[in-house]
């Protein structure tokens, strides 16, 4: 403060000064003692430097993202939320993420912008709700129609979309499960305007040629290669669809696909009305709105009949069949053992619930499963559960095992036998026992913990929004969720236990080692 | 227009040009600058009156200008510039940086224990550890350290490599300071209880029996045992099953007393945090650890180390050795190619180029690009129509003492049919009589791939995809907070760049320089190869699990080698 007056002092006796020489001279310096032309050039520093500062804030300073103003709560098109976001604050939720903006195009296909300056990428996730169940014929066009909506168009064959593609510079992928499609792409600001006619122009004219349906079949054949070369990944598929009684579509039923049939289902299913774009990261807003604006302008079509699936007697009852432990063997030195219930939807009251007591069974080390199996006994690299939510899949409990050298075919089974009972125990002891207050604790912070995760990465960020968004939560969904996690009760998990861990599928492999065992 | 203006004023040419002004001569501009005084009766006539009327608001324009300039250039330069790390008096490192993000903290503790401070008798001692450090301590009873942490809404997780052992978990910034206790509470008082060691023994079994079934984890762990004879890097980082069977309580704790102590350790701290709060709290944790002086001289073991790698070796990185010196590199442990026949159906090739250490930041990072050049089956030079159905990569992880810059290729899987889901599991591959002539013949085309990389040297265009490709992957990793975490404490152990000045260098490297690189990439004969091949189940050695042998491709360029016949 002292110093601050000092200079001021000083300021105002040069000023008088100089004006008492002469009233307006450019140069006074000429004429006085350094002393005043120290004086001049202090002033005009500090002018300088006022001025240099205000440009900055004026010019160069991100716009705050607070300043734009839209949010579900005014905007009429935005359905409400399964899940009440509660009013009080147990400190779990998530920080505020600057405001998303929803934008509803002409068309009806919504928008949602996530300005984030401090990224350096952009990412962009299309998402179109399905809503109707499928036959087998119409899930295996799906998930074609899926896969080679950027296999080329009229205006643009498949080399030219892929070199669109390949100037985004960040990958473009596309993920079909039975609630929605989502293609994910990774750019930069400069490319959003090729992005959006990309995506635009996949959901809008993709013409399914023949071509394209082959090399959309021969990639769906080459994932399930991958996958099935995963003993894990494989038995794990064959597991869940024990349970829902539903199998991929064979390659016989993508043979059949023909391109009219895709180009019918792309009209039927491919709504501007269930579709929504969610874009994250530092761009220019208005930029982005005129860029999907234009793309979008043709993506304007009604749903045209379409007739709701309705399965027939034999495909029900293998759906209601009572369901049967599995057990086989396998030439592998590895065992595994899975077990599968069914589970909520994201948009289920019961999800916040259900989602503790995945964590009460299988997630983390001090879980039940990983400390009653593997610490106690062991047993098992692998031990734990998984919980696919984003893909509708139900809940599998897992154990993989190696079947060590010394052990006779004989123990080796009655071992398998036993790790299946362990695991099974574990999930009728939550039905009939309630957890402690430690355990509860540790599993509520941990699933909080684990949704903060899931928001550190750019593409996850706009996958979240757009996701609870196509789904009828609204975007501001992701922001109450920890506080519903924080909240559930051991009533709330016996509620759920008994609802959902009733009915389930085992499936598990005896390691037979036909090359180690005499 | 101002800064056509200010750049003119300073420049000083001969005739300057403003968009405002127009051309003013250089000597009015002398006038204007200096103060040369102008005669009033003349002021009329003069062409620069307007500009001298004004130059009392132009000036602090020009220098609000300059400022802006200076103040973005000197921006521009500490960008990137990651924060000096502090040492605490008992040697632990702290390396702190701030991300704003989420309200998220990653705390990795890296202990220079990995598989490299491995005595004779001692594999796997490393990885075993890891391990049963989650047993207990003098506090905690067994799960309870992991219960610990999970309330506070991490995980903790335990990763061991050649060069490190590191323990990590990310947790709410308001909870640091329990994370960090706990964190402490492992690694300085861990009890290895002897009754949780056998249980755990048949966990890790099953680990590397899972990592075994991994054809590319195979191939490289066997590149390394082939090119690196003597050194502690010819060990697999998880230790060999055999050895793992045979560890004892005694050998654990004579790793952990020499190898976990203070000054073998860096503590990396990223999220929202500040450097002033992170070094307090990780003091209260850490700060009590202390190293006698006798713990603290075994740091030496691990430079020991160094000296085991050949000076043939370490001199002639990424060098092609002439053919007299082609006995010594043997000797020093560039081998011929090394076939493994295998029970489990693998198949594949590799091959392995020694590349230079992590302290060479230039080399480290030239290398990085070949791998990246080279690519893999989705972009780069290994994407070629040759390889097709094939899984071929390139891929270099620079380490503390020497690289080996590693290409493996893999046939894809073989499935007898899709559509039947309830099958039981099968092998992943059938051993077939012509998988011998298979593998020669992918590491015959993986050879035309690098002939042909040095023979036509990559583009400047091939170069520029190459340097984006790899920082988007860095920037992919290191996005999260555990991923820079880990970025930064790798680097660290391993003494390499900061991930900063590694991302900033990629920018830099010149393309002549990477050029160089490639060139000294060498012959066929000098490289270390290894070869995968499934053995039938109905031979006459089926009781045999496994079968090394020496060979040499098929076109052996010394006749004092022939390619051993596969059993």
């Amino acid at each position: 403060m002292k110093s601050r007056t000092t200079l001021s002092d000083t300021h105002y006796q040069n000023e008088s000064v100089a004006n008492s020489k002469t009233p307006f001279n450019p140069f006074p310096f000429r004429h006085l003692p350094f002393r005043y032309l120290l004086g001049w050039v202090v002033r005009r520093l500090r002018t300088a430097f006022v001025g240099a500062l205000a440009a900055y804030f004026v010019f160069l300073s991100p716009i705050h993202p607070q300043a734009q103003s839209t949010s579900a709560q005014t905007n009429p098109g935005i359905p409400m939320s399964a899940h009440p976001v509660p009013a009080g604050s147990t400190g779990a939720s998530l920080p505020t993420r600057s405001a998303i903006v929803l934008k509803m195009l002409p068309t009806g296909v919504r928008l949602l912008l996530h300005k984030e300056p401090e990224s350096s990428g952009v990412a962009i996730v299309l998402f179109v709700r399905m809503e109707q169940d499928d036959s087998p014929a119409d899930r295996a066009t799906g998930l074609l129609v899926a896969s080679a909506l950027f296999g080329g168009h009229a205006d643009r064959g498949y080399n030219g979309v892929a070199e669109l593609a390949y100037e985004l510079g960040g990958p473009l992928e596309t993920l079909h499960t039975r609630q929605y499609v989502a293609v994910t792409c990774l750019t930069t600001a400069a490319q959003i305007p090729t992005a959006a006619h990309l995506l635009c122009d996949s959901v809008v004219k993709a013409d399914f040629a023949p071509e394209a349906l082959e090399r959309a079949r021969e990639a769906i054949r080459q994932e399930r290669i991958r996958r099935a070369a995963d003993a894990f990944e494989r038995l794990y598929a064959q597991a869940v669809s024990s349970l829902r009684g539903e199998i991929e579509p064979s390659e016989a039923q993508l043979a059949h696909v023909t391109q009219a049939q895709a180009q019918a289902y792309l009209r039927a299913r491919y709504l501007p009305d269930r579709t929504v774009i969610s874009v994250t990261g530092n761009f220019d807003l208005e930029s982005v709105i005129r860029s999907f604006r234009v793309d979008c302008a043709d993506y304007d079509r009604r749903p045209l009949h379409y007739p709701n699936y309705a399965p027939d007697e034999q495909e029900l009852s293998a759906k209601n069949a009572p369901l049967a432990p599995v057990v086989c063997q396998t030439s592998d030195a590895a065992g595994y053992v899975f077990a599968v219930v069914d589970a909520p939807t994201i948009g289920s009251v019961d999800f916040p619930a259900f989602t503790i007591l995945h964590v009460l069974l299988g997630q983390g080390h001090a879980s039940r499963l990983f400390a009653q199996v593997r610490e106690r006994l062991g047993v098992g690299y692998r031990v734990g559960t998984e919980y696919r939510v984003d893909r509708a899949e139900p809940l599998v409990a897992y154990l993989d095992w190696k079947r060590p050298p010394e052990l006779s075919s004989a123990e080796a089974a009655a071992l398998a036998m036993k790790l299946r009972g362990l695991l099974e125990d574990q999930i009728e002891a939550l039905q009939k026992s309630s957890a402690s207050g430690s355990e509860m604790e540790r599993a509520r912070n941990f699933a909080v913990g684990r949704e903060r995760l899931r928001h550190e990465r750019l593409r996850e960020r706009a996958f979240l929004s757009g996701w609870y968004e196509t789904l009828g939560l609204g975007f501001g969904f992701e922001t109450g969720l920890p506080e519903l996690l924080a909240r559930v009760t051991v009533a709330d998990i016996q509620r759920v236990a008994r609802k959902y861990l009733t009915r389930r599928v085992s499936l598990t492999t005896i390691p037979t080692s036909a090359k180690l065992s005499p | 227009m101002v800064t056509v203006f200010c750049g003119a004023y300073f420049a000083f040419p001969g005739e300057l040009s403003c968009p405002c002004f127009g051309t003013i001569p250089y000597r009015h501009c002398f006038e204007v600058v200096f103060g040369q005084e102008c005669d009033p009766a003349n002021a009329n006539e003069s062409p620069m009156k307007s500009i001298l009327k004004l130059w009392k608001c132009l000036l602090p324009i020009s220098l609000l200008t300059v400022l802006i300039v200076l103040y973005q250039s000197r921006a521009d330069g500490s960008e990137g510039v990651p924060p000096e790390a502090v040492t605490l008096t008992n040697g632990l490192r702290i390396l702190v940086r701030e991300r704003h993000t989420t309200p998220l903290v990653a705390v990795s503790l890296w202990v220079r224990a990995g598989a490299r401070e491995e005595r004779e008798g001692e594999n796997g001692c490393a990885h075993f550890l890891e391990h049963t450090l989650f047993k207990g301590t003098k506090t905690r009873g067994v799960g309870e350290i992991d219960a610990a942490i999970e309330t506070l809404g991490g995980s903790l997780d335990a990763a061991t490599g050649p060069d490190y052992a590191c323990y990590s978990t990310t947790v709410p910034a308001a909870h640091l300071s329990e994370a960090l206790a706990i964190l402490a509470d492992v690694v300085r008082k861990a009890t290895i209880p002897a009754e949780e060691i056998d249980r755990e023994r048949n966990v890790i079994l099953d680990e590397l029996a899972l990592h075994e079934d991994s054809d590319a984890a195979r191939t490289i762990d066997l590149l390394y045992t082939r090119a690196f004879p003597k050194h502690p890097y010819r060990f697999p980082p998880g230790g060999d099953p055999a050895n793992i069977r045979m560890l004892t309580r005694d050998a654990l704790s004579t790793f952990y007393i020499r190898c976990y102590t203070p000054a073998r350790c860096a503590l990396v701290l990223v999220g929202d945090l500040s450097a002033e709060s992170a070094r307090p709290a990780a003091e209260e944790a850490f700060g009590f650890w202390k190293a006698s002086e006798k713990e603290s001289k075994k740091v030496g073991v691990s430079q020991a180390n160094s000296a085991e790698i050949p000076d043939a070796v370490l001199t002639k990185v990424l060098t092609p050795l002439s053919h007299s010196d082609r006995e010594s590199a043997i000797a020093n442990g560039i081998k011929p190619p090394l076939s493994l026949s295998n029970r489990a159906g693998k198949r594949g090739v590799g091959i392995g180029f020694i590349a230079p250490p992590a302290s060479d930041f230039a080399g480290s990072c030239a290398t990085q690009l070949i791998a990246m050049l080279l690519g893999d089956r989705c972009g780069g030079r290994l994407s070629d129509r040759s390889l097709s159905g094939t899984a071929a990569t390139a891929q270099f992880t620079p380490r503390h003492d020497i690289g080996l810059l590693l290409i493996t290729a893999h046939p894809n899987a073989r499935l007898p049919a899709l559509d039947s889901a309830a099958a039981p599991a099968q092998p992943n591959s059938t051993p077939g009589a012509g998988s011998s002539e298979e593998t020669v013949l992918l590491g015959n085309q993986l050879d035309v791939l690098l002939a042909r990389l040095k023979a036509q040297l990559p583009t400047i265009g091939e170069i520029a995809a190459a340097r984006r490709r790899l920082l988007a992957r860095l920037e992919y990793e290191q996005e999260t907070n555990a991923g820079l975490a880990r970025a930064v404490g790798y680097a660290d152990i391993i003494g390499g760049e900061p991930p900063e000045l590694l991302r900033r260098r990629l920018l830099q490297i010149p393309a002549s320089e990477i050029l160089a690189a490639i060139k000294r990439i060498p012959a066929p004969e000098y490289r270390v190869r290894v070869r995968l091949i499934p053995l039938s189940p109905s031979g006459p050695d089926a009781k045999t699990k496994e079968q090394a042998t020496d060979s040499l491709d098929s076109k052996p360029r010394d006749p004092k080698h022939r390619e051993a016949p596969t059993k």
